[in-house]
């Protein structure tokens, strides 16, 4: 049996400076080495032994691959943006809220956080939530190699479960979305086991409309075949017709044909096609009606209603500026906040900045190499206080905040990003701290519980709520369920119980059923105001 | 709720351990480190079913690990759990393997200095198996050695509803186990047999106007506590060992561990500990804890050992069990008979089976009054992990069966089912044996009617839609399901099964009180519960009673917290010792104040926020419990002290009721809960925020056993999620309905034989609520399903079959519009794989 506790897998851990140095080593070690980016998908895959690289290339620190830029119509998603950071961007919103949308039903608020569009991408998994959206706007992957750049459309990505088209040394970049075509609507809809999970299936639908005709469309799924697909016949039936829900209904059911999917352990290939029918219906209507998504949400499907979210304006990405960029606005109300514990909040994710990435400073000074028996001095600002510790390659920054700085408040509960028990803020935003590698924090400031609670005792406004409305039990999903919340506070001026709700979408909790920790969270926001 | 009266109970506080569980300074056992400690890793096997060779260590021990295997331990055989009677157990289990049956079972075990070391080194031990044909459906698995005639004794046959494809004759798991210190032999793989019957059966199914006979199954569901199972183990100079474990019953931990190593109890020192939740789980003294206590002996160090989740989830599961049930009713509802046939699949070792298979027709004759019945319940092993208790221990089974079969009864018969279970619930001055034939009592409170009443007006009971009447594509149904459980095994007279509390209760010389017991809290605050109830009997105010952390050494014996019995039996026995203690109070008193002890009495005094002794006669004689106390110590005369135990004799019924409403989308098969009624009567409210905290999680629970846990084995006896929790998953935040829509509330009652009128909750909570969700789902959609968990898949079977059934029949309009939108798809896939 694997060992989720640690990384029991050795590597020589390489953080390169440059995206050419990041090719060249690329080239040079070729299938023994992967790449790391925000580390949900590989860090997984390490821990239980499905990939076993010699070398781990860490690009999460390298310049230019972060930010949404638009330029001549075209939206540019750096690679390393995060799901959130998509999600979370106005231009997306208005002009592709399929893409939002799969942003919104991705994983869980940690995962959202971490993770990259092109580390999603580049897993080549056939239930990738972004991949369909992306697919559906008709959007490039723009790669760079040693013979140069090229770009490859998102649908010809994947080649089967775990592969893509990436060459020897071959990097992804960016991510192009073309201009919107007008008239286009869209959807994104999901089916999941329960709502922060793997689709079962997925389903993104652009359509352009013509009058009562449709010019034009895209029908791709997820989790229904080797790779996310188009279902190609299935468009064809739709273009230059009239729109009629007799069309919509045949349509569906082509679609369902055309698929090619399995039984494995989430799901049945019969049921599938049934959904898949179900959403091409769905998605179809809610695409002709050219309606955001967020309005008219089936119940049936994995994705939020956030209402509040909605009526926020949202600033754009650090890194790289974006027309709708500007700083303190995405967050107005944090700033302004004065409460008495501001002060102290100073090191929790109360920033006037707003940072949207894991790690958003690019790295300085020379190329970090550091073989498996290797130890390597990293700086971590731990609770306000600086720590330096030595750290090998494989070594988790769980278990070096809970081993070497006994720490022990973040907690181990499933070794593979899936119950948020080890939440823990890494630069302000609520990280799984069981798939980061320490030596790749090197420089970060982290926020664990015991950072909640004052020097001199006085609890958190949000602490103080969970102990008056008894949100916990057995206490060992709190330390989690209270960084996590902690987050929303900062984030969002006055949260929903629905916000609440998505934002503790993966936080596990086995005793409480959830409900007085909501009405603890939603108490502390009154708290804090 | 019955709390008025009171001075502590019922009312609203902060948690005294709170303040350690939102800061981050709660020390669960993972969190313990020691100086010298090593850490463990255990090795084990990839195999369901195998002979192991040979084994060599010599690697491992090369890189400078501590090593030991199955003869590096006394072959001593044990049950992990001990709550039955030594005479009564079967006992299988050796610390470790002497063969594997089960895919996870630990063969080897290392210590290192570093996790990472120990891993490299368990890697490195060589064992060469000997692979055996694996075993995994329990009705396969009786077919050893020879395939059987089922009519030969099963009267009812669940077998015919089991597939058996692959497996015939299967092997042996055990050739024999121990039943006390005899070895019994172990044929067709079955554990153990228990039949029971009461009354005359034939004769009320030949009288009967509707009889109903349906087969239930209910799945292998893991308990999915946050904590994995951990231990740490410190050899101590004098040969004995201290132990901090996950564990439910410290002093139970201690007669294993001191049985196995050969150690005198009063040198096993067990640690209690905060638990990361357990449902169940740690209701045994878990594999990593003998096995980390083998290890520190032979290393002569502390030795950590914390199970991965991928090892945890190999470890224990619920009872997955098929039920046969048929019966038999009269026109006006009256139930005259039942005829029940179990098969509960045990896994690869007998963890309180014939306890289990005791209880589980218990739980039905306790739920309904049915005088006569006819049960055979046959528990099988399989090559899979050990079943073992969670939060029910059977209940949620049978009651899954037996409130679905009254909902389709009461149908039958034209009845309201709320109407057909007030008619024959067990209540008000019936005899109740819910922990099986040996555990009966008479039920003394109920507020049955009382919530049944306020949970049907909440939820909207009586305009509920008509099953199977709606056509749209989204369709909405209430469902009501009733359950109980009993509040500890006590009894008259002993039985099979031990039950008994004990606690010591002391008085400092300020006046503060330490309430020494050995209960466990998983974290409901059943020790919170316990300072009430003192803090209540002695008029001093909640902070003044301390809960002292707790070791084996220092507490009397408790049995184990299980069977909902925390509160009432743990918080029974501290309450008989604070009664003990508020009379040598007033005796002492009595000496100091020269006032017959007769003519005083306590009463909490608000101005000095503690207890007051006084007589009423001569208002001036007075003393608070503090100044007693203090006088006590410089007077150089005594501690106000008192133990004691307390074995309950009865087990009263901790009812519960539970309405959902769901909404099912017929296009997809998924079924989102938009409100839940959760009503419980256990008696007086000891802290409110707590009850509905159990209702609440109770509520989450049942919903994953209804809607969403599954824990497959494959015929390999392979686990489908291989350990990972990315493939095991249970309801979240985002499955729950709004916390506004989930309606707590408790009965007015009062319990005579419980702690200030207070009744259990914790199991209850979660027992009715798959039958209410299987209810709600028929109301909507017209569909019974028979087998948990209702997955999307399942009910969108059900729905096109109907729906092609409909059709076939030539009705056009009951179809409705989403089965013709999607009618033309088939089954089956016509495309590629």
């Amino acid at each position: 049996m694997t060992n989720s506790h640690i990384l029991v897998h050795e590597f020589t851990y390489l953080e390169p400076r440059t995206v050419d140095e990041a090719v060249a080593l690329l080239h040079e070690h070729g299938d023994r080495a992967k790449l790391l980016a925000g580390g949900t998908d590989l860090l997984v895959q390490l821990k239980i032994e499905r990939l076993k690289p010699d070398v781990v290339i860490a690009i999460h620190k390298l310049p230019g691959l972060k930010g949404i830029v638009r330029a001549d119509g075209e939206t540019r998603l750096g690679a390393l943006t995060t799901i959130r950071t998509i999600r979370d961007d106005r231009g997306i919103s208005q002009d592709y809220p399929a893409l939002a949308e799969a942003c919104r039903a991705f994983s869980t608020t940690q995962v959202q956080m971490m993770g990259t569009v092109g580390g999603n991408l580049c897993n080549g998994s056939p239930a990738s939530d972004s991949a369909p959206a992306l697919i559906a706007f008709g959007a490039e992957a723009e790669l760079i190699g040693p013979s140069g750049v090229r770009r490859v459309p998102v649908e010809d990505f994947f080649v089967g479960p775990g592969k893509t088209v990436l060459g020897r040394g071959e990097l992804l970049t960016s991510v192009i979305l073309p201009a919107p075509r007008p008239g286009t609507g869209s959807a994104f809809l999901k089916v999941s086991r329960v709502a922060a999970d793997i689709a079962k299936a997925n389903a993104a639908v652009t359509l352009v409309r013509d009058g009562d005709r449709i010019a034009d469309c895209r029908l791709v799924y997820g989790s229904v075949a080797p790779r996310p697909m188009r279902a190609r016949r299935a468009e064809a039936l739709l273009i230059g017709q009239r729109f009629s829900p007799e069309l919509v209904a045949r349509v569906a059911q082509a679609a369902a044909q055309e698929i090619a999917p399995i039984d494995d352990v989430r799901s049945t290939a019969g049921y599938r096609r049934q959904v898949v029918a179900a959403m091409t219906q769905d998605g179809l209507n809610q695409a002709w009606a050219g309606e955001n998504t967020n309005s008219v949400l089936h119940t049936a499907y994995s994705v939020p209603v956030l209402r509040s979210l909605l009526s926020l304006s949202k600033g754009g990405v650090e890194g790289l500026r974006t027309a709708y960029s500007s700083a303190g606005a995405r967050y107005p109300q944090s700033a302004n906040r004065q409460s008495p514990m501001a002060n102290r909040q100073s090191q929790i994710a109360n920033r006037s900045t707003p940072c949207s990435d894991i790690i958003d400073t690019p790295a300085t000074g020379a190329p970090v190499t550091l073989r498996p028996d290797e130890k390597r001095r990293i700086t971590l600002t731990v609770n306000g206080v600086k720590q330096t510790l030595w750290v090998a390659p494989n070594d988790l920054l769980l278990n070096v905040l809970r081993e070497d700085l006994e720490l022990t408040g973040a907690k181990y509960g499933c070794g593979i990003g899936e119950c948020s028990a080890c939440t823990v803020q890494l630069n302000g935003k609520p990280t799984l701290s069981c798939l980061v590698l320490a030596v790749a924090a090197d420089g970060s400031e982290v926020v664990t519980v015991e950072g909640l609670q004052a020097p001199d005792g006085t609890l958190d406004p949000l602490q103080e709520a969970f102990l008056d409305h008894a949100a916990y039990q057995c206490g060992f999903c709190t330390p989690g369920m209270l960084m996590t919340a902690k987050t929303l506070l900062a984030e969002v001026a006055q949260p929903t119980e629905d916000d609440v709700r998505d934002y503790l979408k993966g936080n596990l909790c086995r005793c409480t059923g959830y409900a007085s920790i909501i009405r603890a969270v939603m108490s502390a926001t009154e708290r804090e105001v | 709720m019955k709390s008025e009266g009171f001075r502590v109970l019922g009312t609203v506080t902060q948690r005294k351990d709170g303040i350690g569980k939102v800061t981050g300074r709660e020390q669960y056992v993972t969190d313990i480190s020691l100086p010298r400690m090593l850490h463990g890793r255990i090795l084990s096997s990839p195999y369901a079913h195998a002979r192991i060779k040979s084994i060599d260590v010599s690697a491992a021990e090369a890189l400078g690990a501590v090593c030991i295997t199955f003869d590096d331990i006394p072959k001593v055989r044990y049950n992990e759990r001990i709550v039955t009677v030594p005479w009564a157990l079967h006992q299988d289990h050796y610390v470790l393997a002497d063969k594997v049956r089960r895919m996870g079972e630990a063969v080897a075990a290392v210590a290192a200095e570093t996790e990472a070391l120990a891993e490299k080194a368990v890697r490195a031990i060589q064992v060469e198996y000997e692979p055996l044909p694996v075993i995994t459906d329990p009705v396969a698995a009786m077919q050893h050695p020879e395939p059987f005639d089922p009519s030969t004794w099963l009267r009812t046959g669940c077998a015919q509803d089991a597939s058996v494809e692959g497996q015939p004759g299967a092997a042996a798991i055990y050739d024999e186990v121990l039943l006390g210190d005899q070895p019994v032999k172990i044929e067709n793989n079955i554990a153990c047999v228990r039949t029971i019957e009461e009354g005359d059966v034939d004769r009320a199914f030949a009288e009967a106007d509707v009889i109903i006979e349906r087969t239930y199954k209910t799945p292998k569901i893991y308990h999915g506590q946050m904590e994995t199972k951990s231990v740490v183990c410190r050899p101590e100079p004098d040969g004995g060992i201290t132990v901090w474990p996950t564990t439910q019953s410290i002093h139970n931990v201690r007669i294993l561990l001191g049985r196995i190593f050969g150690i005198p109890l009063s040198k096993v020192n067990v640690k209690r500990v905060p638990i990361g939740g357990t449902f169940g789980s740690s209701i045994q003294m878990n594999p990593p804890i003998p096995i980390g206590v083998a290890l520190a002996l032979k290393a002569r160090r502390p030795v950590k050992l914390t199970l991965t989740r991928e090892e945890d989830m190999h470890d224990h599961t619920r009872y997955p069990t098929q039920i046969h049930l048929k019966l038999a009713a009269k026109r006006d509802g009256t139930l005259l008979g039942a005829e029940m046939e179990m098969v509960a699949d045990i896994g690869a070792h007998n963890i309180q089976a014939y306890s289990f298979l005791g209880v589980a027709i218990g739980w039905l004759v306790s739920l309904y009054r049915i005088p006569n019945i006819r049960y055979r319940g046959t528990a099988v092993y399989t090559n899979k992990a050990p079943s073992c208790a969670m939060q029910g221990f059977g209940n949620p089974q049978i009651t899954f069966a037996a409130e679905t079969m009254l909902d389709e009864l009461a149908e039958q018969l034209g009845m309201d089912p709320l109407a057909l279970k007030i008619k024959n619930y067990v209540g008000m001055g019936d005899t109740f044996w819910g922990q099986g034939p040996m555990v009966r009592s008479v039920v003394q409170s109920d507020g049955v009617q009382e919530l049944l009443r306020q949970g049907a007006e909440w939820i909207g009971w009586q305009d509920r839609p008509k099953p199977g009447s709606q056509t749209g594509r989204y369709r909405r149904g209430i469902g009501l399901s009733r359950g109980f459980h009993t509040s500890s095994a006590g009894a008259p007279q002993p039985g099979d099964v031990i039950d008994f509390s004990g606690a010591m209760v002391k008085v400092n010389q300020d006046g503060s009180v330490d309430v020494v017991t050995a209960l466990m809290d998983h974290g409901g605050g059943t020790l919170e519960a316990v300072a009430r109830l003192v803090a209540e009997a002695l008029e001093m105010p909640l902070e003044k009673v301390n809960i002292a952390p707790a070791e084996t050494t220092s507490t009397v014996y408790d049995v184990v917290t299980h069977a909902t019995r925390g509160v009432y039996a743990g918080g029974g026995a501290a309450l008989k010792v604070a009664g003990q203690i508020r009379q040598e109070i007033i005796e002492t008193a009595a000496r100091f104040l020269n006032v017959m002890p007769e003519a005083l009495t306590i009463m909490y005094d608000p101005e000095t926020d503690q207890g007051l002794v006084y007589s009423p006669s001569i208002p001036d004689r007075r003393m608070t419990i503090g100044e007693i106390a203090t006088k006590c110590w410089t007077n150089s005369w005594k501690t106000i002290a008192a133990v004691d135990s307390y074995r309950p004799v009865n087990c009263p019924p901790a009812y519960v009721t539970t309405f959902v409403e769901v909404e099912v989308d017929t296009w997809t098969g998924q079924v989102r809960t938009l409100r839940a009624a959760m009503g419980s009567d256990c008696g007086t409210v000891i802290n409110p925020d707590m009850a509905a905290g159990q209702l609440e999680g109770g509520l989450s629970k049942g919903m994953g056993f209804a809607l969403y846990e599954n824990n497959d084995w494959d015929a390999a006896g392979q686990l489908l999620s291989k350990g990972y929790l990315v493939d095991s998953k249970t309801p979240a935040i985002m499955e729950m309905p709004k916390p506004e829509e989930i309606g707590v509330y408790f009965a007015h009652t009062y319990e005579p034989s419980g702690p200030f009128g207070a009744k259990g909750i914790g199991e209850a909570a979660t027992n009715p609520v798959a039958g209410a969700f299987a209810n709600a789902i028929y109301n909507a959609i017209g569909v019974r399903f028979y087998e948990l968990p209702i997955t999307p898949e399942k009910i969108l079977a059900a729905v096109r079959q109907k729906a092609d059934a409909l059709r076939e029949k030539g009705e056009s309009s009951a179809g409705g519009e989403p089965e013709k939108a999607l009618a033309g798809l088939g089954g089956e896939p016509k495309g590629t794989r």
